[in-house]
Formats: C-alpha cells, sequence, structure tokens
C-alpha cells in the first residue's frame, strides 16, 4: 500500500501562501510577509525554506529561478508554485480538517 | 554582495550554489528593512536549519559515516605510532599526537569529500559536524574527572579546553565544510 504523505500545519500554511501569492510572484520574502500579514506570526526565514525544500522533495511544489535586483545583491530570485499534487494534497488536508472540526459547538459553528 | 561572500559560503555548505545565492538574496533584500544584526543572525539561523534537514534526511548515511570517520580515527593513531616509533610506542606523544591530529582531519576530510560525491554533500558536511560533537563530548568526559580544585587550576583546565575544541573545529569541521563547498559548486 503506498504511504500518503501528511501535510503538516506549517506546511499547509506555506501552500496557502503561495496559492495566494501567484499574481505577484512567490518567492522566500513574500510568502514570508504573505504569512506574517494573514497569521499574525513571525516565521523566521529559516522555517520558510526548510519547509520549502521538504515541499519541493515531495513534489508539492516547483520552483524556477527568476529574475536579479541590485538591493539582493545581484541574486536571483526563486519562484515557487503549488504542483498538481500538492494543491491534491492539500485540499485532502483540508476536508480532513473541516471534516474533524464540523459539528463542534465549540468552535461556534451551527450542528452539522 | 560577491559570489564569495561568507553567508554565501555558509549557505552553500548545506545546499547548492542557486539555491544558496536565492536565499541570500531573500536576506539581503530584507536587510534593508531589518538591518544587519537580523540578516547575520537568518544566515546563521537558516544555515542550521538546512543543516537539520539534511541530517533528517539521511540519518542511517550521516551515522554509518560518522562511526567509519570515528573508526578511522581510532585506528589511525596507535598505527601512527607503532609506524614511527616502534611497536611498544603505542600511547600518543605530544608532537606526535598533534601531527597525527593534522594527519586524521586530512584523510578523514579527504575521505569525507569523497564519500560526498557518491553519498551526497549533506551527509559529510552531516557527518563532520556530528564528529565534532563527539570529539566535543570526548573532551568534556576525559576532563571532568580530572579537574583541578583551585581556582588558577580550574581556570587553566578550562582555557585548555577552550583551545583544544576551538583547535578541534579549525581541523575537522572547518575545513571539511569548506571543502563540501568546494566541491559541492564544482558539481553545480
Amino acid at each position: 500500500m503506498k504511504m500518503r504523505y501528511n501535510l503538516g500545519e506549517f506546511e499547509q500554511v506555506v501552500l496557502l501562501a503561495i496559492l495566494g501569492l501567484q499574481d505577484e510572484g512567490a518567492y522566500g520574502v513574500s510568502i514570508r510577509a504573505k504569512i506574517a500579514e494573514h497569521t499574525l506570526r513571525d516565521p523566521t526565514p529559516g522555517a520558510i525554506y526548510t519547509t520549502l525544500e521538504r515541499l519541493e522533495s515531495k513534489k508539492l511544489v516547483k520552483s524556477s529561478v527568476g529574475e536579479a535586483t541590485p538591493e539582493r545583491g545581484g541574486r536571483a530570485k526563486r519562484y515557487y508554485e503549488v504542483t498538481a499534487k500538492g494543491f491534491a494534497e492539500l485540499k485532502r488536508a483540508r476536508q480532513a480538517f473541516e471534516s474533524l472540526a464540523r459539528g463542534l459547538k465549540v468552535l461556534g459553528e451551527p450542528n452539522g | 554582495m560577491g559570489s564569495k561572500s561568507i553567508s554565501f559560503a555558509l549557505l552553500t555548505s548545506v545546499t547548492s550554489a542557486e539555491r544558496a545565492a536565492a536565499i541570500e538574496g531573500d536576506l539581503l533584500e530584507e536587510r534593508e528593512v531589518n538591518g544587519t544584526r537580523w540578516f547575520v543572525m537568518n544566515v546563521v539561523h537558516t544555515t542550521f536549519a538546512l543543516f537539520g534537514l539534511a541530517v533528517a534526511r539521511a540519518p542511517f548515511r550521516t551515522a554509518a559515516l560518522s562511526v567509519a570517520a570515528v573508526l578511522a580515527s581510532c585506528l589511525m593513531c596507535p598505527i601512527v605510532n607503532a609506524a614511527f616509533f616502534g611497536p611498544e610506542a603505542w600511547v600518543p606523544r605530544p608532537l606526535l599526537g598533534f601531527v597525527a591530529v593534522i594527519a586524521f582531519a586530512v584523510v578523514i576530510g579527504a575521505s569525507l569529500v569523497h564519500f560526498a560525491g557518491a553519498l551526497g554533500v549533506r551527509a559529510a558536511v552531516a557527518a563532520s559536524a556530528l564528529l565534532f560533537l563527539m570529539f566535543a563530548f570526548a573532551q568534556v568526559s576525559g576532563r571532568l574527572d580530572r579537574l583541578s580544585t583551585d581556582a588558577v587550576g580550574l581556570l587553566r583546565e578550562f582555557a585548555t579546553f577552550a583551545v583544544n575544541l576551538g583547535l578541534g573545529f579549525c581541523l575537522y569541521l572547518g575545513p571539511l565544510m569548506i571543502a563540501s563547498g568546494v566541491v559541492h559548486m564544482r558539481r553545480l
């Protein structure tokens, strides 16, 4: 039986941030800023890069090299995109979460 | 920021040159807002975070390389002594001990870099760091039972310990990380 990869909470957050940055381009700085804006927590760059590396090794995201700018010391950006597999895993994780939360009065939701 | 910056060298020791460049670029971009101290702290933190990921990805390779390297060290010391001073000289002598430590570092470093070609640079870097931790542990445990009781003696003991630890770092971890980084960059 093929083992499924269970997404961690922070991995889901990073995947959602990448999806939310599809138009502007998702790279290290913008992903970190997006997460900080929406979750009110300030993840370290180290946490972002290790998560991105892990997601990429599982083929849940793919990356490509972008342009270099002077304020980056001439270093090129690395843009990330969620793959079809990543999208499916994210959807599955969200469905599992919603299924567990459904009907819990403690979350202020109606009985389902 | 040139390609030979310290931050780039640190990051390339734990990831590919291309990824290290992108990470350094991101951190440089944020340095404008957060300052140089933030930049330095996060270069170090990111290096350790990616190093941890490398160890987690290849725990068996890391353990195997570390054990092999330590065994090689243990075996080589008496062999080198015996080769120079005859079969009775199995106890390390100060000068020979120093020469031997350098020789071990070179041999172990060369072996690990050679292995890195087949098993991955991350595994070699992870192994060298574990080697350093083992060395530090051996230093601590070796000194605990014969610490002086007076303050000056205690201070001297710790000064010697710190020098040995620094020497160990320079001889083992530093060259290995640089060598691994150089080999890795050449492969790209």
